[in-house]
């Protein structure tokens, strides 16, 4: 905590904190001093000299922003020499800017050139430079155009680029009144920018300017700005729509809130054209003879009600079933689950999860007792050490990474853990590679050294963990023969790795760990999570700020659809629904008989597929996912959509599943309504409609809402979403405190128990979330893999994300900017296996498994070990899912696309 | 009596400079042995003492530099650096010392680097120098092989290893800030201070950074005492002082005389005096970022004071001679191109005004002889705002030579 | 020239940038920085293409765009200027054109200006790859440039 100082500013007496920013504690209280180059989230530049100011005690003219704040200062902020001497340097930066302005920018510099009436040919001294700089526009990036006429040289974007989002990816060239920024070594749309317009953000001029919308957008006819929460990933960035003629035109980070504080990646930025594509669904439609026909509402639910009904009576209640969507808000989701419950009267409700952290949260579950992060997204900056596993974190969580590459800057160790190499490992203390599906092997050879050097927390393990030295010695006696010389045979990983590794992670003050897909999407998925809730349990590196485990989410609301019920085994808030006295609760809320709500726990997403394969499923309605591009061996999963009797897609676009769809809904964006998502550190944050719904559309928990009724099981009239909230919060105790009033400003951390609690930054703080109190140890050996390699099958081929586009692509395919970096499948091959193979970079290649094949383009690259393979899984000409299995791990189950067993050949 | 006092330049032109047996004999690395038996706090004592002045240009207390870098911390990392990046016009004389006699730079770092406890050093080089780099990188593996760098010194259980950087063609990365910036493997862009390299330097350490010049000092100093340094020169600068002389002389080159020696004296007695017998107009002191001194000033002594008083400054000690038939005008606009080439183009005032007012000095011959004073003294108000608003040293100083040759040649730059 | 075994010199420290490009452009035959030699220095030091590209693009004594085997660069400082240097470009092109007729064999000769080389007791000068020539005249220049002519 730094004391507050007393200091004068032009006679007025001001109380600032000791050391903080003289320029910004002067504009905080309303002395207007000019400055250009100063931002308040970059470090002091002192390049515009602008905010001059004079210090009793100091000699000359000081810059303010590169002053901290003393007791005592006496500071003149304004006088006639200050004034005079800021006009005269504005004068002359006006003489290498070129003026003209077309209102697609904000322009601090324009503003201070009126302000110092230097908008007046008389007032204005100097002529122009700019005609001896030959400068030439660079207009190559997807995403900006860079103006050098228009650059001021400050310092900002580049600054932007180092300090914010760690990326380093600007300079200045040449030097002098001739310096200009350069990306990558000249060319923007050629260098490693990956869009995420931090630079266009901060630039104070139109030297940095999106390109999107640029013809169009007019700020003087932007009619409103509204506040909402990204829909892309599970950062929940906070970002800012533009409206202009019904239109986003444009979208900003707000800067000062959590989680991003004004960071964005390229997809929060730029992509929300999907948002008014032209592919929307704008009517619903019923397929008649084969064909999609459009149909009114009342005809389409009316057709909906009739057959669902149909088959509950004559399949019963268990024959129906429902995806919920990760990508819609609490309310929708919560209504949904609601739905499922009361009107289909089963708890056959899932959703992509299960494709997804089923695995994490399952092994976390057991554990610790939650199945969410348990840090907030500042720790992954200020943690002594960061483990990320199976987490390309720079590409899937790109503001996350942000605060991890900060924390690296700082001195931060950071072990990588995955089988490819991907951006982060930069920033790596030490990167262990280990073949893919090993990782019990590896975790517990990291374990073994912890425990054979005495490295673990004996104190820890005999308080916090249940079964205390006794479980310990259990799990040691399994650990025994991990050593790591054993481990290297197993996985690859030499041993001087391993060992670092261990030390790094058990002997640093505070660590933690990011897990990802690596870890959850394998079919030993629950083991290998269990591995690392060992390790995190046997050092105690949890339960105090900056330590725990995080697994970063996904999809935007992935965390909340699971927080808010839809999970066939569990009610709003985690609550098991085989469990009397919760079923009663829970009716009592919902105002249905106690023997409406069904207590037999329900299948999971991918058991829901292979039961309607085998026709016990019979009808199954899915909002917001599309299982034909997501869900593992693709060609299983289309024979069981074609084998269902009805099906109801309700979406915002055609997808590869609306193919098969009996009726169609068209259903609303995050732009067209009102909620809440959940993001990854359990934070509740707003989502804001800021334009209506295209077309015929509704919002989703209306759809479902009149559904209901239609079914002959009314809910409550909500008047507003703000209200499913409030009910929402009363089923579920994680959230009874928080309403969208409370969060209007910031998100807030559940558990909130109570309408005056702040909410919950660290968890496990006094106790983990099981029954006892306690965390628990769960020993697990390693076994190889079903799934192996032979000679007609001889690579593993492993799958993932990439930056620029997400998950099934229908939103961000639909985007220009995201298109321009990216725009078609490929798959990473070893260059010695490529030798071996006499196949060449670029060239057409067959890929087939045990399940299915697909076409796509070969790319040679050092990202992959020989012997495995990478694809990434957007792009539906080449549907990685084809290929995958639907070998299910035991506990979570999950499907583990991480590992398939393929060969290549050329086409 | 009007001779050369040689101390910087003790060894040049006597001995191989290649041969640091030359160097031990004529009383080489004896001073370091000597301040290696004294506490180091008493070494930077001594050369606060001796009243020793930075002779890269600022002119700068050079044991207190070394005292407060010193103190920041007792036992924690620190750095020397040796400025060896010579950029201003007229000056070669750091040339001079490590092209005759690199090891007395080295050994200057050595004594430095004890006095406040730096277990590393930096020289940093101009790329341009090529000799100098060959022979200075020499004269460290010479130095290293018979003990006087590496571990345990001369058994005083002092280490210390000097590493050579190369500059690449940059006057700004002679400025301390930016030269810091520069060995960090950066653009050179100064910093902003504070903190000043005493306190944080290079990678955050306390750092002292000296000139060639002043190191090469350090051994006689340590050798023959403050005492006897302090008396030589004058009442406020004491010791010598290495003159470059260049332009219309007979005998332009090096000449290291004791400070306090008049301007006129150095130019006739050592430098043969005006070519070709012409008359004196100007004399350029200091370089680019230097003054204009005229033929009343040729009885001046050469000292920081007695210069300041007069409007003069005596910087790196370059002393340019022009002519009657020169142009100060000219002269003025090559300094102004230098300035605009040099410019970081960080901060406003310089990247701006080193632009501007050279196209308006380029533009006064085009301009009636009527408005030339008015045209010329916008040029000084710019000038004077630049040094006020600055970032650093560089926009600082083209204040100098205008105001300098307005002072004492406003005619000629008017009719001209 | 090997690029790798220049840069394996180095430890991979962005401190030893400004020595590596020393390193790489003297020995390139046309003196100058590559974009692909640049690219490897920014992966061996693990500094982003930006950086380095932004550091060569500061410090006047490198080039990305090809020079030649003979690199001449004039002072034009304030006291070589006095002394006569804004000739001595004029002068080395005349020696040129007197010497090599034939415009393409002038393309060994790169001419460039450079700030104050630090000769000023010599001035003009100019320095002709590593070495300095100083009190030019046109006919000092003129032999300079004949024994290049020899040599070549």
């Amino acid at each position: 905590m730094s004391k507050n100082v007393f200091i004068t500013i032009d006679g007025k007496q001001i109380s600032a904190p000791k050391g903080a920013n003289l320029l910004k504690v002067a504009r905080e209280n309303s002395f207007d001093i000019p400055g250009l180059c100063f931002h308040h989230k970059l470090s002091p530049t002192g390049a515009c000299r602008l905010c001059l100011v004079k210090v009793e005690g100091m000699r000359g003219l000081v810059a303010s922003c590169t002053l901290k704040v003393e007791e005592g200062m006496i500071v003149t902020a304004f006088d006639e020499e200050l004034e005079q001497t800021r006009r005269f340097l504005l004068d002359y930066l006006l003489s290498e800017h070129n003026d003209t302005y077309d209102n697609t920018y904000s322009d601090e510099l324009r503003v201070l050139m009126f302000r110092y009436g230097l908008d007046k040919k008389e007032n204005r001294f100097f002529k122009s430079v700019l005609e001896s700089l030959n400068i030439k526009v660079d207009s190559s990036s997807p995403v900006l155009t860079y103006e050098p006429s228009k650059c001021i040289k400050c310092f900002r974007c580049i600054k932007a680029c180092d300090e914010v989002q760690g990326k380093n990816v600007l300079s200045f060239n040449d030097r002098g009144i001739n310096s200009y920024i350069i990306a990558g070594s000249g060319v923007w749309g050629e260098s490693e920018c990956d869009g995420c317009g931090e630079c266009i953000q901060l630039c104070p001029t139109g030297a940095l300017v999106e390109k999107p919308n640029r013809e169009s957008i007019n700020l003087d006819k932007v009619e409103k700005r509204v506040k909402t929460t990204c829909p892309y990933c599970g950062v929940g960035c906070q970002i800012e729509l533009f409206i202009q003629n019904d239109k986003i035109v444009r979208s900003l980070g707000v800067e000062g809130v959590s989680p991003n504080d004004g960071r964005l990646c390229v997809k929060g930025r730029f992509g929300y054209e999907f948002v008014h594509s032209n592919d929307r669904l704008k009517t619903p439609l019923i397929k008649k003879e084969g064909r999609f026909v459009e149909a009114s509402w009342d005809e389409a639910f009316d057709l909906i009600a009739s057959k669902f009904l149909e088959i509950k009576e004559k399949y019963g209640s268990d024959a129906l079933a429902g995806y919920a969507s990760a990508k819609c808000t609490n309310e929708d989701n919560y209504i949904f689950q609601k739905f499922i419950r009361i009107a289909f009267g089963t708890n056959n409700i899932d959703y992509c999860t299960r494709l997804c952290h089923a695995s994490t949260v399952t092994a976390m579950l057991k554990s610790i007792g939650d199945g969410a992060g348990s840090n907030p997204i500042e720790d992954f900056e200020t943690t002594d050490c960061l483990l990320i596993i199976g987490n390309n974190i720079v590409e899937t969580h790109p503001i996350t990474a942000t605060y991890v590459k900060r924390g690296a800057a700082r001195g931060q160790k950071i072990i990588v853990i995955d089988p490819k190499w991907t951006p982060i490992v930069r920033y790596a203390s030490v990167w262990l590679q280990p073949k893919l599906g090993t990782d019990v092997a590896l975790l517990n050879g990291i374990i073994n050294v912890i425990i054979r050097n005495g490295w673990h927390n004996p104190q820890f393990i005999m308080e916090r963990v249940e079964g205390g030295i006794e479980a310990f010695n259990e799990l040691d006696s399994l650990i025994k023969k991990y050593t790591p010389d054993y481990v290297e045979r197993i996985t690859g990983v030499p041993a001087d790795k391993i060992i670092l590794a261990a030390k790094l992670y058990a002997r640093s003050a505070t660590a933690m760990i990011a897990t990802g897909m690596g870890m959850s999407q394998q079919v030993t998925g629950t083991n290998n999570v269990f591995c690392l809730l060992n390790l995190m349990l046997i050092t105690g590196q949890v339960g105090r700020e900056r330590c725990g485990i995080d697994p970063p989410r996904g999809q935007n609301n992935v965390q909340g659809a699971t927080d808010v019920g839809c999970h066939p085994f569990m009610y709003p808030g985690y609550i098991p629904v085989a469990n009397d006295e919760n079923k009663k609760k829970v009716s009592m809320e919902w105002c249905v008989p106690f023997d409406a709500l069904s207590s037999k726990p329900g299948l999971t997403t991918v058991e829901i597929v292979k039961a309607a394969h085998e026709g016990k499923v019979k009808a199954l309605y899915i909002m917001g996912e599309n299982p034909m591009l997501t869900d593992p061996n693709l060609n299983h999963t289309e024979e069981a959509l074609k084998n269902l009797d009805f099906l109801v897609v309700q979406d915002i676009f055609h997808t590869e599943t609306t193919k098969f769809a009996h009726v169609i809904l068209p259903a609303s964006t995050w732009a067209e309504k009102n909620g809440t998502f959940v993001n990854s550190d359990r934070r509740v944050l707003r989502v804001r409609k800021a334009v209506d719904c295209y077309g015929d559309a509704r919002e989703d928990w209306k759809i479902i809402h009149e559904l209901s009724n239609r079914m002959g099981f009314p809910m409550p009239i909500y008047n507003n979403e703000s209200e499913i909230f409030d009910e929402l919060a009363r089923v579920t105790p994680i959230m009874a405190g928080i309403s969208h009033a409370r969060i209007e400003l910031h998100g807030i951390q559940w558990p909130c128990p109570t309408t005056d609690h702040q909410g919950t930054s660290t968890l496990y703080v006094d106790k983990f979330n099981t029954p006892s109190g306690k965390g628990k140890l769960f020993p697990v050996d390693y076994a190889e893999q079903n799934e192996r390699v032979d000679a007609q099958y001889p690579f593993l081929l492993n799958s993932g994300r990439i930056l620029f586009h997400y998950h099934t692509s229908t939103m961000s395919r639909r985007t220009k900017v995201l298109r321009d970096f990216i725009d078609a499948s490929y798959v990473l091959m070893n260059p010695n296996d490529a030798i071996k193979l006499n196949l060449s970079d670029g060239q057409k290649v067959k890929i087939a498994s045990r399940r299915g094949e697909l076409e796509t383009k070969l790319k040679i690259s050092e990202e992959v070990l020989e012997g495995e393979l990478f694809m990434p899984w957007h792009f539906t000409e080449s549907q990685v899912n084809r290929l995958t299995r639907d070998e299910l791990d035991p506990y979570s189950k999950i499907a583990p696309f991480k590992l398939s067993a393929v060969n290549v050949s050329a086409k | 009596m009007l001779q050369e006092k040689r101390i910087a330049l003790r060894n040049s032109g006597l001995i191989n400079p290649e041969s640091i047996e030359d160097y031990i004999q004529s009383g080489g690395y004896q001073a370091l042995a000597k301040s290696l038996a004294m506490e180091s706090s008493l070494v930077y004592e001594t050369i606060i003492e001796s009243g020793l002045r930075g002779r890269g240009g600022a002119g700068f207390p050079s044991g207190a530099k070394g005292k407060s870098t010193a103190l920041t911390c007792e036992d924690c990392l620190k750095y020397v650096v040796c400025n060896a990046d010579e950029g201003e016009p007229g000056t070669f004389k750091d040339r001079i010392i490590m092209e005759t006699d690199p090891h007395s730079l080295i050994e200057g770092m050595l004594i430095a680097a004890w006095s406040i406890k730096a277990t590393k050093g930096y020289i940093y080089i101009r790329g341009e120098y090529y000799k100098s780099i060959e022979r200075v990188k020499k004269a460290i593996d010479q130095a290293k092989s018979k003990g006087f760098l590496g571990e345990d010194i001369l058994s005083s259980g002092f280490d210390f290893d000097i590493e050579v950087k190369v500059g690449a063609g940059s006057y700004l990365c002679g400025e301390e800030l930016t030269l810091l910036e520069s060995i960090e493997g950066r653009r050179g862009y100064p910093r902003i201070k504070p903190p000043f390299p005493a306190q944080r330097g290079l990678w955050g350490v306390p750092t002292l950074i000296n000139n060639v010049e002043t190191l090469a000092n350090f051994a006689p100093i340590i050798l023959f005492g403050a005492d006897w340094y302090k008396s030589l020169g004058t009442e406020k600068s004491h010791g010598t002082k290495i003159f470059t002389i260049s332009g219309d002389v007979n005998k332009p080159g090096y000449y290291e005389v004791e400070m306090g020696m008049k301007l006129g004296d150095l130019i006739n007695n050592f430098a043969g005096g005006v070519k070709g017998g012409n008359e004196i107009k100007a004399i350029l002191i200091g370089g680019a970022a230097g003054t204009f001194a005229s033929k009343k000033h040729l009885e001046l002594p050469l000292d920081y004071d007695a210069l300041k008083e007069n409007g003069l400054t005596l910087g790196s000690g370059a002393i340019i001679v022009l002519n009657e038939s020169r142009s100060v005008l000219d002269m003025l606009r090559s300094i102004l191109s230098f300035f605009k080439h040099e410019s970081c183009g960080k901060c406003v005032p310089c990247r701006l005004g080193t632009a501007h007012i050279l196209s308006v000095v380029e533009s006064l011959e085009k301009s009636n002889v009527g408005e030339r004073e008015s045209i010329f003294l916008n040029t000084i108000k710019q000038a004077e705002i630049m040094a006020k608003t600055s970032l650093c040293p560089l926009g600082q100083s083209p204040i100098l030579p205008l105001k300098s040759a307005w002072t004492n040649f406003s005619d000629e730059i008017v009719k001209s | 020239m090997d690029i790798k075994e220049i840069l394996n010199k180095y430890p991979k420290k962005k401190e030893y940038i400004l020595e590596i490009l020393h390193e790489i452009q003297d020995k390139e035959p046309c003196q100058y920085l590559s974009n692909d030699s640049l690219k490897q220095v920014a992966n061996h030091l693990n500094v982003s293409l930006a950086q380095v590209h932004g550091v060569v693009g500061y410090y006047s004594m490198f080039s990305t765009k090809p020079r030649s085997k003979y690199l001449i660069r004039a002072c034009k400082s304030p006291i070589c200027s006095l002394m006569g240097g804004e000739t001595v470009i004029d002068s080395v092109k005349a020696s040129l054109d007197r010497h090599f007729p034939d415009k393409s064999a002038q393309a060994n000769f790169t001419i460039e200006e450079t700030e104050c080389l630090g000769q000023c007791s010599e001035s003009p000068c100019l320095m002709l790859n590593q070495a300095v020539y100083g009190n030019l005249t046109p006919e000092k220049i003129d032999s300079l440039i004949l024994e290049l002519k020899a040599s070549l």
